[in-house]
C-alpha cells in the first residue's frame, strides 16, 4: 500500500467551482498531462513548486487555499 | 490509459517477444553445436533490428492513433517515472554483470566444456542488455498503474 503523501490539496473542488473545469481542461492549461492531474488531485504525487503555482494562478487562488502540508495524516 | 504508458507496454512486450525468441534461436544454435560467438553476435544484432522495426511500427500506430499527446513532451511525472525505472534497471544490470562474472570465474570452467564457454559468455551478456530493459519498462508500467 502506497504511503499517503503529507501535501493535500482542494483542486477538485476548485475545478468545480472555475466552471466544472475538466481535468483535462486545467492539464492543458498547467502544461502536464490529464494522468498527472489525476495523480495530484489523489494525493499519490507532489507536484514541483512552478506546476504548484501555476495551478494556483490557473484558479487565481493562493498556494495555501489549493495544497495544505498535513504530515502524520 | 496515456500515451507514454502504451508506449512502455508496447516495448515491453515487443522486449519480451524478441528475448524469447533470442533465448529459443540460442538454444538450438548451441544444442546443434554452433560455437562461434560471431553467430550470436548476429542473432543479437538481428534482434534489435526487428525488434527497432516493430516498435517503430506500433509506435507510429500510437502516434497517429494520438497525434496531441505524442508531440507533446514528457512532463514532470513522467520524467521521474522514467529516472527511477533507469535507476532500478541499473542496479538490476549491475547485479546481472556480477553474477555473470562470478559464474565466468566459478562455474563455467566446471559446468561448460571449453568450445562452448565463450558462445555462452556472449548469451549471457546479451541477455543481461534484455533483462534490464524488461526490467526498465516493466518498473515504468508499475508506477504508470500505481498512479504515481
Amino acid at each position: 500500500m502506497m504511503k499517503p503523501l503529507p501535501i493535500r490539496n482542494d483542486i477538485r473542488r476548485l475545478r468545480f467551482e472555475a466552471g466544472e473545469m475538466t481535468q483535462a481542461a486545467l492539464a492543458e492549461r498547467v502544461g502536464v498531462t490529464r494522468q498527472t492531474i489525476i495523480a495530484i488531485e489523489q494525493a499519490k504525487y507532489s507536484p514541483s513548486l512552478e506546476v504548484a503555482f501555476r495551478i494556483a494562478v490557473v484558479f487565481g487562488a493562493p498556494l495555501e487555499r489549493v495544497f495544505q502540508y498535513a504530515p502524520g495524516d | 490509459m496515456a500515451f507514454r504508458e502504451k508506449i512502455s507496454w508496447v516495448s515491453f512486450i515487443a522486449t519480451l517477444l524478441v528475448f524469447a525468441a533470442f533465448l529459443a534461436l540460442t538454444g538450438q544454435a548451441l544444442s546443434e553445436g554452433v560455437r562461434e560467438p560471431s553467430g550470436y553476435l548476429a542473432l543479437f544484432i538481428g534482434a534489435g533490428i526487428v525488434e527497432g522495426i516493430v516498435l517503430g511500427v506500433l509506435a507510429a500506430i500510437l502516434a497517429i492513433a494520438s497525434p496531441k499527446a505524442a508531440h507533446a513532451p514528457k512532463d514532470e511525472r513522467e520524467l521521474m517515472i522514467e529516472l527511477k525505472a533507469i535507476r532500478v534497471a541499473y542496479i538490476v544490470l549491475i547485479v546481472c554483470i556480477t553474477v555473470l562474472v562470478a559464474a565466468i570465474g566459478t562455474v563455467f570452467p566446471d559446468l561448460l566444456p571449453a568450445d562452448v564457454r565463450q558462445a555462452v559468455t556472449l548469451c549471457g551478456v546479451i541477455s543481461t542488455f534484455f533483462i534490464a530493459e524488461l526490467v526498465r519498462e516493466a518498473t515504468q508500467i508499475f508506477q504508470f498503474r500505481r498512479g504515481y
